[in-house]
C-alpha cells in the first residue's frame, strides 16, 4: 500500500518498530511515527547517517556469525540422523523423523511436564515476591540501603556457585538446613536432593531465592516512575493503602509486570547450570527438564540430530510465548 | 554542536572523529612492517667467545594435554611437566576437567577443525569413538624400547581393543583402579564372602540413627554397584551374538539388592551423594562400609586431622565375585600433535616404572603397572596396595572397543537412578535401559562375538 494510501488516523497507526503482523488494530499510547522530531531544514545528516551505517556493519555482522549462522546450521542439522561419537560417522537426512521423535517421546513430554511446573511455580513466586520486595524498597523505611544490599548478593552469585552452596546446604547429613530444621521443630532428616518428590521443590525454592531479585528490581523501577500525583490524590479521597495498591498501582504497572514475566520465563526455561550442578537431573528423571534433556541428548549422547531437534521444539515453544507477551505488553489500555 | 562562546574547545562530534582517527592510525601503526634497522657499527671482537648451550631436543614445542581434575595424579602430572620442559625445552600446558564433561570437550575439540589438544589422559572408552585421529602406538614403544610388561592383566586385553578391527595399541596405562568395599576394622573382624552375610551384617549396624552403608549415589556413581551385583552372578551385560541382557532376572536382582541395600542400611538422601561425600561420612565414622572408588580414603584416613578412623580400616573385594568395573586412565596422542615423539616421550615418561612407584608413594597414584603394588618400598607407605591389587585382578572392563560405550554407560546409570529412586519399577526401568542399549547398538556393525 503506498505511504499517501496508509490511514492516517491515530487509532490505526502502529508502532515505531514494530511489525504490522504483532501489533493489534488497536489504540496505541506510545510515540507514533507522526511525532518523532524532523531534522532542521537547511541541515545536511547524510554523512552521519553513512557513519552510524558503517557502525552498525559491524556487529551485525558479527551477530550474524556469532548467533543467526549457528542458529540456521542447527535448524539444517535438526533434519538429519548423526551420531557423532561413532568413528567417521556422517549425517543422514532423514526429514522430519526427529521432530516426529520429539513429539511421540515419553521421555520429552515427561521433561516438559516438569519444565512447566517449575516455570509456572517459579514465574509466579517471584512474581509476588517480587511485588512484596519492591514495596519495601520503594516504601521509604529506614533499613531499605541494607535490603536493598540483601535483595542484590543472590542475584550477583553465578548460578554454578549458587548450586554448590545450596547442594551443600541441602546436604542431608552435614547440611545447615536440616540441622537447623531438626533442632527448631524436631523434623526427621530430610533427603531433599536425594528424594525424587523433594529434589523438585528444592530446584525451584532455589531458583526463587537466586532470580527473585531481578523482579524486584524491576518492579521497583516501574513502581518509582508512576506519577505521584494519583497517589496523592487517592489520599486525599481517603482510599486505604491497599485500595490505592489495588486500582492504581497494580494497574499502572501491568506492562512492567508483562516484562518481568517475560523475562523470567525465558530465564526459568533456559536455565541448565544451576540444576545440572544441584541435581544433575536427578534422582531417576526427576528434576531433567528440558533444557537438560538437550544438553544429555547432544553432549552425552552426541545425537546431535535428535538434540537439536529437541531444541528447535522448545525454542518455538518459547517463541510462541514470547509472541503472546509481547502482544500484551503492546496493548494499549 | 559547539558553544558559541567557546570556538576553540571541540564539540562532543569532533572529539570522538579525533578519537577514532587516532586510534585506527595506532591500529595501523602496529599492524606495519617493522622498519629496517639502522645497521649498527662493527662492535669490536672480545677476546674469548661466549660459549653457548645447544638447543634442546624439542626446544619451542608447546603441546597442550587434557585430563580429569581433582585426581591424584593430577599434582605429579604437572610437576613432571616442569621436569620434561627443563630436560627436553617441550612445554606442556596442562587442562583439567571434570570427568562428565571431557567427553563433550574432546569432541568439540576435534570439531573445531583447529585441535588444541596434543595429549589425552582418561578411560579407553573416549579413544573408542575417536581412534581413527589416533596416533598408532606400537611403532613409537618400539622405537623407544618402552617397557609394556608388569601391567595388569585386563590391560594387555582390553587397550588392544580400541580398534575391533585389528589390535593396534592406541593407548599407554597410567592408572588403575576399581571400587572395592572399604571398611572399619574396630567394628568388623572378617569381611563376610557371601551377600547374606554382607546383608545381615549391614542390618547389624543399623538402627537407632545409625547407618552402616556409605555410598555415592549420583546417577553415573550407581553403575558399579549394579555390576558388583550382576556379575557376581557370572552373566554378561550382552550375550556374544549381541543380545542385551541386563533387564533378564540377574539384571532385576542386582538392581533390586542396590535398592535393597541403599534404601535400609544407608543413611537417607544419598541419592544427593557424590564421591565426596560418601567418603566423607565413612572417614568422620559415621558408617561402617564403604562402597566407592576411595579416591581420598587412602590418601586421609590415617591423618587423625582429617579421619576418625585412623588405623581401624582396611578393604576388601565384593562377596561371592562380585566386582565393579575398571577405571583405567591412559594416554593418547592425537595426529594433529605438533611432535608426536615429544608427547611419546612424555607419555611414557610419565607412565614409566620409576615415576609410576614414585608417584604411588609420594600421592597415592594408583599405578597400571601391577608390579608397583606389590613393591616393598611402595608397600611400605601404602600398606592397602597388596590387598587392593587383588581386587582389581577380578575386575571387569564392560563394552570394550564400543564407540557407544560411553552411551551406554550414561543409559546404564539413568536406568538404575530411575530403579533406586522409585520413579520406575526395576523391571521397567531395565527394561527401557535395555531398549536404549538395542538401539545404540543397532548403530554400528559389529562382525565380531562380544565378550566381556
Amino acid at each position: 500500500m503506498p505511504p499517501h494510501d496508509r490511514p492516517r488516523d491515530e487509532e490505526h497507526r502502529p508502532q515505531m518498530g514494530v511489525p504490522r503482523w504483532l501489533a493489534r488494530r488497536s489504540p496505541v499510547s506510545s510515540v507514533s511515527i507522526e511525532s518523532t522530531p524532523t531534522p532542521p531544514v537547511g541541515v545536511d545528516y547524510t554523512h552521519e547517517r553513512r557513519l552510524s551505517l558503517l557502525f552498525l556493519v559491524v556487529p551485525t555482522l558479527l551477530m550474524l556469525f556469532v548467533s543467526v549462522g549457528p542458529l540456521l546450521y542447527s535448524l539444517v542439522l535438526s533434519f538429519f540422523k548423526w551420531k557423532m561419537d561413532l568413528p567417521m560417522s556422517r549425517p543422514v537426512f532423514t526429514g522430519l523423523d526427529n521432530y516426529v521423535n520429539v513429539v511421540r517421546d515419553p521421555v520429552v513430554r515427561q521433561s516438559l511436564h516438569i519444565t512447566v511446573i517449575y516455570v509456572l511455580v517459579c514465574v509466579g513466586a517471584q512474581l509476588v515476591l517480587g511485588m512484596l520486595g519492591a514495596l519495601l524498597i520503594t516504601g521509604g523505611k529506614r533499613g531499605v540501603g541494607l535490603l536493598r544490599t540483601a535483595f542484590l548478593v543472590p542475584f550477583m552469585m553465578t548460578p554454578v556457585v549458587v548450586g554448590v552452596l545450596w547442594r551443600t546446604l541441602l546436604h542431608s547429613i552435614y547440611g545447615p538446613i536440616n540441622y537447623a530444621l531438626g533442632l527448631l521443630f524436631h523434623m526427621p532428616t530430610q533427603p531433599w536432593l536425594g528424594d525424587i518428590h523433594q529434589a523438585l521443590i528444592a530446584v525451584i525454592l532455589v531458583e526463587i531465592w537466586m532470580h527473585t531479585p531481578v523482579a524486584v528490581f524491576i518492579l521497583a523501577a516501574g513502581m518509582q516512575a508512576l506519577p505521584i500525583e494519583l497517589h496523592k490524590a487517592a489520599v486525599v479521597d481517603g482510599a486505604s493503602k491497599w485500595q490505592i495498591f489495588r486500582h492504581i498501582t497494580l494497574p499502572l504497572l501491568k506492562p512492567v509486570i508483562m516484562v518481568v514475566l517475560l523475562v523470567r520465563t525465558m530465564e526459568a526455561i533456559k536455565q541448565v547450570d544451576l540444576i545440572y550442578t544441584l541435581t544433575y537431573g536427578g534422582p531417576g528423571r526427576a528434576t531433567e527438564f528440558m533444557s537438560l534433556l538437550i544438553y544429555k541428548l547432544g553432549l552425552q549422547y552426541f545425537r546431535i540430530g535428535e538434540a537439536t531437534a529437541t531444541s528447535w521444539f522448545l525454542l518455538l515453544l518459547v517463541l510462541g510465548l514470547g509472541v503472546v507477551f509481547l502482544r500484551s505488553i503492546l496493548k494499549k489500555e | 554542536m559547539s558553544h558559541s562562546h567557546d570556538r576553540k574547545a571541540l564539540s562532543r562530534r569532533e572529539f570522538i572523529r579525533v578519537v577514532g582517527i587516532g586510534a585506527g592510525a595506532a591500529v595501523a601503526a602496529s599492524c606495519a612492517p617493522k622498519a629496517t634497522p639502522t645497521p649498527k657499527a662493527t662492535p669490536v671482537p672480545k677476546a674469548t667467545p661466549i660459549p653457548t648451550s645447544p638447543p634442546k631436543k624439542y626446544e619451542g614445542i608447546t603441546m597442550a594435554m587434557l585430563m580429569q581434575s581433582g585426581v591424584a595424579e593430577e599434582p605429579p602430572m604437572n610437576a613432571l611437566a616442569k621436569e620434561f620442559f627443563a630436560e627436553t625445552g617441550c612445554k606442556i600446558e596442562i587442562d583439567t576437567e571434570s570427568w562428565g564433561n571431557l567427553a563433550a570437550k574432546i569432541q568439540a575439540d576435534l570439531a573445531s577443525g583447529a585441535p588444541r589438544y596434543a595429549l589425552f589422559m582418561n578411560n579407553p572408552s573416549f579413544a573408542y569413538p575417536i581412534y581413527d585421529k589416533l596416533v598408532p602406538l606400537d611403532d613409537y614403544i618400539e622405537k623407544y624400547n618402552y617397557a609394556m610388561t608388569g601391567f595388569f592383566e585386563p590391560s594387555y586385553k582390553y587397550d588392544l581393543m580400541v580398534d575391533p578391527l585389528s589390535p593396534v595399541r592406541y593407548v599407554l596405562p597410567v592408572r588403575f583402579s576399581t571400587s572395592p568395599l572399604w571398611y572399619r576394622t574396630d567394628v568388623i573382624d572378617e569381611f563376610p564372602t557371601t551377600w547374606k552375610g554382607y546383608e545381615d551384617l549391614l542390618a547389624a549396624n543399623t538402627g537407632g540413627g545409625k547407618y552402616a552403608l556409605s555410598v555415592a549415589g549420583v546417577k553415573v556413581q550407581l553403575v558399579k554397584y549394579f555390576f558388583a551385583r550382576y556379575w557376581s552372578q557370572g552373566v554378561p551385560t550382552i550375550s556374544p551374538d549381541w543380545k542385551v541382557l541386563i533387564n533378564g532376572p540377574e539384571g532385576v536382582k542386582a538392581l533390586a539388592m542396590v535398592k535393597d541395600h541403599i534404601t535400609k542400611y544407608a543413611p537417607p538422601g544419598v541419592l544427593a551423594w557424590d564421591n565426596p561425600d560418601a567418603d566423607n561420612a565413612f572417614l568422620a565414622g559415621e558408617t561402617v562400609v564403604l562402597e566407592s572408588w576411595g579416591h581420598t580414603v587412602p590418601a586421609n584416613a590415617d591423618n587423625p586431622e582429617k579421619s576418625k578412623i585412623a588405623g581401624k580400616w582396611s578393604l576388601a573385594p565384593y562377596p561371592e565375585n562380585g566386582t565393579a568395573d575398571i577405571s583405567e586412565h591412559c594416554f593418547f596422542i592425537f595426529k594433529t600433535a605438533k611432535s608426536v615423539d615429544a608427547a611419546f616421550e612424555f607419555a611414557a615418561r610419565v607412565a614409566s616404572t620409576a615415576n609410576a612407584k614414585k608417584m604411588a608413594i609420594e600421592n597415592g597414584v594408583m599405578s597400571a603397572r601391577k608390579v608397583v603394588w606389590t613393591d616393598p618400598d611402595v608397600v611400605a607407605v601404602r600398606p592397602y596396595f597388596p590387598a587392593f591389587s587383588e581386587v582389581i585382578d577380578l575386575a571387569k572392563m564392560p563394552h570394550a572397543a564400543l564407540p557407544m560405550a560411553g552411551e551406554l554407560f550414561m543409559m546404564l546409570a539413568e536406568g538404575c537412578s530411575l530403579g533406586v529412586s522409585g520413579q520406575m519399577s526395576i523391571q521397567d526401568a531395565l527394561d527401557e535401559t535395555a531398549a536404549n542399549w538395542t538401539k545404540s547398538l543397532s548403530a554400528a556393525e559389529h562382525n565380531y562375538e562380544y565378550q566381556e
